[in-house]
């Protein structure tokens, strides 16, 4: 292994450091019996019926002794809200003139305000939110209160920068999400992608939040970087770069802040996934003048063994959350199909039968079904599929082509990319593939979106 | 007077109009720059371009005629190209082939890399594994026809690197293609 960077080259935006220091002030306020010996499910994830939970977010206010900063109050609010709305499990109550209360008092805690205020205008669930700012120190208090049964259900403090203020709400959004569903948040998660400003020959890799804000840029190699993909702890990321005039594949270690050169054989090394544990990828390799999937070890790059023997073409593997199969894309019938092997290697079957063009397999952690794009009519569209070949649903139908879908780490949303007015931007849904979003407008063409878990 | 300023405006107008038609309806000559212009960005040369200009349907490289000048335009071979989603050689790839197959003999201490590419239709992943076999392919017919496969380096840019980036034929067809840089002399 080659250490190529230097350390604070690689820190990600929100360093790490700023996201441990939050999570290490963040301080559960004891108001009351702790949510979780509750046990009461707010939403069955795998009801048909499922309904959003009525919920309002008071406006934010001062704590006691505290100064007045509206710019904060309402950046704050909208962080929260804009997460809410995008998990798809709440309706927001956000019409603050709708509101009875008046938001007056510095005290949060249960016993300060009425909570049949907030159950008469629909609101089953409620946050009431506190902050003080000096400087640019910034405190934040939130608690989430169950109006109907007159309780807290969860309540954090947490201490930061005025910076970080978008990853310190959206820490609290995520364990509203938890509360109620029991599913991890989506909030605090990471986009890696391929950038390239028109013409131009460099294409590099960029970050950004899951809602498309705080964009940073990875590489600045001046080459061609493609295909990355975060580890399932989301403290590495592995690519592939021409520049060392080969498609090698590196790995980048937040942690440690230094990238590594991890797999060179003559030919491409791309297309890399992580095993659930972190401790192998599968990859695209060249072997007899073709592309087939090997396993090398994630800490040495050392081929484990190559999985696929064929005369035709394999690519893009990924991993099932048991880890022991591997999708991969093999146009070993003629056109390009999905197959599912064992991760020994040997057995395989075909999953996609239907249309003469599928790729781009992901496999999600939290659910069965499996996402790719297939050709339907000409056009590239979203389809999800369970393991066993049944459940086969477009989500799309886009008039250009929907391309590399992707899971969200709780596997409730579905990236993508997608042309919009000639500019290939990053696009988002949720499982059903309604809630269609786009995450970015500039100029720049994006490609290969890979979804991080919370950081 | 005034019929030899209406002779004046007609001249001029035919004349823009030359420039103007000879810049739209003949894309040959301009486009042809641009198809090759990100090989040139990896190995700078302005006189490969320039020569591209003068003699578009060149084949191999070596040594050309540029205006009154002999240069030697060194790293530049043109490229082959595939039909969509193919990796077979066409018989125009062929006689390529053939040509370069030849300049390499007579240039024997010559060796050459040979990068496969695709439009940008389809998974790109897919298309890395389709560049591997499109130059492969034309690996393959050069050592067919005698060059040793030790004089012959293969790599796919997939969809990565494309000459042109409108989405029509006429670009995709272009950039559906092997591209040969001359790497040891």
């Amino acid at each position: 292994m080659v250490s190529i960077m230097k350390n604070s080259k690689y820190l990600l935006p929100n360093s790490i450091i700023a996201t441990l220091t939050l999570i290490l002030l963040a301080v559960c306020i004891t108001a009351g019996v702790p949510a979780r010996l509750e046990a009461r499910v707010y939403l069955e994830l795998d009801s048909p019926n499922l309904r959003r939970i009525p919920i309002a977010v008071a406006p934010l206010q001062p704590l006691c002794g505290s100064q007045e900063d509206e710019k904060s109050a309402l950046i704050g609010r909208k962080i929260l809200i804009d997460d809410l709305e995008f998990s798809t499990f709440f309706e927001l109550l956000d019409d603050t003139s709708s509101y009875l209360e008046e938001p007056k008092s510095c005290n949060l805690s249960q016993g300060s305000f009425d909570f049949r205020n907030w159950s008469l205008i629909g609101a089953e669930l409620l946050i009431k939110t506190g902050y003080s700012l000096s400087g640019e120190k910034l405190v934040v208090e939130f608690r989430l209160y169950d109006t109907l049964a007159g309780k807290m259900i969860v309540g954090k403090r947490y201490r930061g920068r005025t910076k970080n203020i978008r990853l310190l709400f959206h820490k609290f959004a995520n364990q509203v999400v938890e509360s109620i569903t029991g599913l991890p948040g989506e909030f605090t998660s990471k986009i890696a992608f391929c950038g390239r400003l028109g013409d131009e020959p460099a294409q590099e890799l960029y970050s950004c939040d899951y809602d498309g804000h705080e964009r940073r840029q990875i590489t600045r190699n001046k080459s061609i970087n493609i295909s990355p993909a975060w580890s399932q702890d989301a403290n590495k990321l592995v690519y592939t770069s021409y520049r060392r005039n080969n498609p090698d594949l590196y790995l980048i270690d937040f942690m440690k802040g230094k990238e590594s050169l991890l797999s060179k054989r003559p030919g491409i090394n791309a297309a890399a996934a992580w095993s659930a544990d972190d401790r192998h990828l599968a990859l695209m390799q060249r072997y007899e003048n073709h592309s087939e999937i090997s396993i090398i070890k994630a800490g040495s790059g050392e081929t484990l063994r190559r999985l696929t023997q064929s005369s035709a073409n394999q690519a893009s593997p990924c991993w099932s959350p048991d880890n022991n199969e591997i999708a991969f894309v093999s146009d070993r019938s003629g056109t390009p199909q999905i197959y599912i092997t064992t991760t020994q290697g040997g057995r395989w079957r075909r999953l996609t039968t239907k249309e003469s063009y599928n790729a781009n397999p992901d496999w999600p952690a939290h659910n069965d079904k499996i996402v790719f794009t297939s050709k339907i009519d000409g056009i590239f569209q979203i389809c999800t599929i369970k393991p066993d070949g049944t459940n086969h649903h477009q989500l799309t139908f886009s008039r250009t082509n929907c391309e590399v879908p992707g899971w969200s780490p709780n596997g409730r949303h579905i990236i993508f990319t997608k042309k919009v007015n000639g500019i290939q931007q990053l696009m988002v849904m949720d499982e059903k593939g309604r809630n269609l979003k786009q995450l970015t407008f500039d100029k720049v063409d994006k490609k290969n979106p890979s979804w991080s878990a919370n950081r | 007077m005034k019929a030899a300023k209406v002779i004046l405006a007609l001249v001029l107008a035919a004349s823009l109009m030359f420039t103007f038609t000879s810049c739209t309806c003949k894309p040959g000559d301009i486009e042809e720059e641009k198809v090759t212009q990100p090989e040139a960005m990896s190995t700078p040369s302005a006189i490969s371009s320039t020569s591209e200009i003068v003699k578009p349907t060149a084949v191999t490289a070596g040594v050309i005629k540029v205006g009154n000048r002999i240069v030697d335009i060194g790293d530049k071979i043109y490229p082959i190209y595939f039909d969509f989603d193919k990796s077979a050689l066409r018989s125009d790839s062929r006689e390529t082939l053939s040509e370069l197959a030849q300049w390499m003999k007579n240039n024997p201490s010559v060796d050459i890399r040979i990068d496969g590419n695709c439009d940008e239709r389809g998974s790109n992943e897919y298309n890395l594994a389709l560049g591997e076999t499109r130059a492969a392919s034309a690996k393959k017919y050069l050592v067919y026809l005698g060059i040793s496969p030790d004089r012959l380096e293969t790599m796919s840019y997939g969809e990565e690197k494309p000459s042109c980036s409108d989405a029509t034929e006429n670009c995709w067809s272009k950039n559906r293609r092997d591209d040969f840089t001359i790497t040891g002399k």
